[in-house]
């Protein structure tokens, strides 16, 4: 049971109000909420390709499920959660992607903050494509854990499971990715820097 | 490898604010149409802000209130036009429902949605969709009783007279007293027994008997039945594909003067035919299941179109407007074809929009 604090008890009166259907409310909610529920969204999948239908998926099971909060989170962190379940849902029935790896290659010329930018989004894309082929649960503890950066015990809350499960994911997602990598220097070597291990 | 040599986690990219636009304008779309209908039976709705006046009056809202704002069965509620009062909703599922907002009182038809607010004293109602028919009490002594529907803003003063809109076509129809509808600047007094129209907004014609009922929704079937109310307005509208998400600025302004009596009209309509409400139900089956099978939504979309119904208009827009959201390069042929098939449907002009954005879209 959380200790009752200001920030709580708004928490629970918001949820309260858009649970009974105050538009209002739920207006009040959405704002509020959108960019965390789009970071994680966004963090889980690495593009906002479809990511506008997710978000609306999201949040409709978020004011369906919002009768259920009893204030044991913040209302932010119980929206993760959902919008973590919205995209393993997302995953696990989408087929993996095609991503045309050779239109990724942006420009690498210019000043060093273009150039700089320009391998972040190459790598990212060859991180996320990478991703797409691994299994749903090791992705997003993958995504959520050392690209975001979350704790592991963060993670756990989030994707509902326990610690040991989800640092069990991350250690075998990391070990799958660094096998696809290995022909890849520009997706080893950020992987590398991600976590934390030499290149392969 | 040194700090600056670091790429650090890929960059969260935001959206923009016409995709955020369009997530929530979807998001309550949805809300009002089949993914509602799955929302969970809300609590028993608690208005003590409401300041019920009697126990009688709380007891129709324990009742009524008891099936929630997204309930599809018939209901009545009863809130008050306190002083200040937040917004309020009120959506209209499969069968119409009826609300008394202070001394109003509010039917509406199937499929249709109000918003409800007042401040300092002064009761206000936005018609998202639908049809609704208003009987007011006369204002004598009263704050304005306003109603808008998309830019159109009607004052009730104590009159009674019909509005219709189907989207940007506004008809004014007098049934008693005077009124002033200000459109773009322009004043133009329409007496009873007369219509306006914003297609031609200098003149005035006799009034047909009624305005033209959006075929989409079901009219009221129930009159008022609520405290003596003498005066009422009728203001209907197509569903919006695009639901506003805020109150609209007005642009029209219809200001109803009292005292001039005439015969209510009785006869004859601008109705065109019902579609078969099993349509509906497809286009509503449809709409939820757009984001996640997107592709069996919009084959969906494409074969209700082969109708001649307004749903058929309908379900056109939809498969265009689903077809330019999932950057499908289908979207122009079918927003062209809707505009050819239905150059003045209730989504025309959204129409030319996503078709000139879709155009202009680089590719």
């Amino acid at each position: 049971m959380a200790a009752p604090s200001p920030a709580r008890d708004q928490d629970l009166a918001l949820a309260r109000r858009a649970a009974e259907g105050e538009r209002a409310a739920q207006r009040e909610l959405f704002q509020t909420q959108r960019l965390s529920v789009h970071h994680t969204l966004y963090r889980i999948l690495g593009a906002n390709r479809d990511l506008e239908d997710l978000l609306q998926d999201a949040f409709l099971e978020i004011f369906r499920g919002l009768h259920s909060f009893r204030g044991e989170s913040t209302l932010a962190r119980w929206c993760q959660t959902i919008a973590t379940r919205t995209a393993y849902l997302a995953i696990s029935r989408r087929r993996p992607a095609t991503i045309d790896l050779d239109a990724l290659e942006d420009q690498l010329a210019g000043d060093h903050d273009t150039r700089r930018h320009a391998q972040v989004r190459v790598a990212a894309r060859r991180l996320y494509a990478a991703l797409e082929k691994i299994e749903a649960k090791q992705r997003i503890a993958f995504a959520l854990a050392v690209i975001d950066g979350r704790s592991l015990t963060e993670v756990a809350h989030l994707t509902d499971s326990t610690m040991i499960a989800v640092k069990t994911r991350v250690w075998r997602a990391r070990r799958d990715l660094m096998k696809r990598a290995a022909k890849d220097p520009v997706l080893s070597s950020y992987l590398a820097e991600l976590t934390g291990d030499e290149p392969a | 490898m040194t700090d600056q040599d670091r790429l650090g986690p890929p960059p969260v990219e935001p959206m923009s604010d016409v995709e955020w636009a369009r997530v929530e304008r979807n998001l309550w779309s949805r809300i009002d149409s089949g993914a509602a209908d799955r929302l969970p039976e809300a609590p028993k709705r608690r208005w003590l802000w409401l300041a019920v006046p009697t126990l009688a009056v709380a007891v129709v809202v324990a009742i009524l209130f008891g099936s929630g704002v997204f309930s599809s069965h018939d209901s009545s509620r009863v809130i008050s036009s306190g002083d200040s009062i937040e917004p309020s909703r009120v959506v209209a599922g499969a069968a119409p429902t009826s609300v008394s907002f202070g001394d109003a009182h509010i039917d509406l038809a199937a499929r249709s949605a109000i918003v409800m607010s007042s401040e300092s004293g002064s009761p206000s109602v936005l018609l998202e969709r639908g049809v609704a028919t208003f009987a007011v009490a006369p204002r004598a002594n009263r704050k304005p009783f306003v109603v808008r529907a998309g830019d159109t803003v009607v004052r009730v003063v104590g009159t009674k007279f019909t509005v219709a809109r189907s989207e940007e076509l506004i008809t004014v129809v007098v049934e008693h007293g005077l009124v002033d509808v200000q459109f773009r600047g322009a004043t133009q007094r329409v007496g009873a027994g007369e219509t306006w129209t914003s297609d031609a907004p200098t003149k005035t014609a006799l009034a047909p008997t009624s305005p033209p009922v959006p075929d989409n929704v079901d009219p009221p079937t129930n009159p008022p039945t609520g405290p003596p109310v003498p005066d009422k307005v009728v203001v209907p509208t197509n569903p919006p594909a695009n639901p506003p998400t805020s109150l609209p600025a007005p642009d029209k302004v219809v200001t109803p003067t009292p005292d001039k009596v005439v015969t209510p009209p009785t006869t004859g309509s601008l109705t065109t035919a019902k579609p078969p409400a099993d349509e509906a139900s497809e286009f509503d089956r449809l709409t939820s299941l757009e984001a996640r099978d997107p592709k069996s939504a919009l084959a969906g979309y494409l074969a209700l179109s082969k109708g001649n119904t307004k749903w058929s208009a309908v379900a056109l827009y939809a498969a265009g407007r689903l077809s330019a959201d999932r950057k499908d390069p289908r979207a122009a042929t079918f927003l062209d074809i809707y505009l050819r098939r239905f150059p003045r449907g209730a989504n025309a002009a959204d129409a030319r929009d996503l078709l000139n954005r879709v155009k202009g879209a680089p590719r």
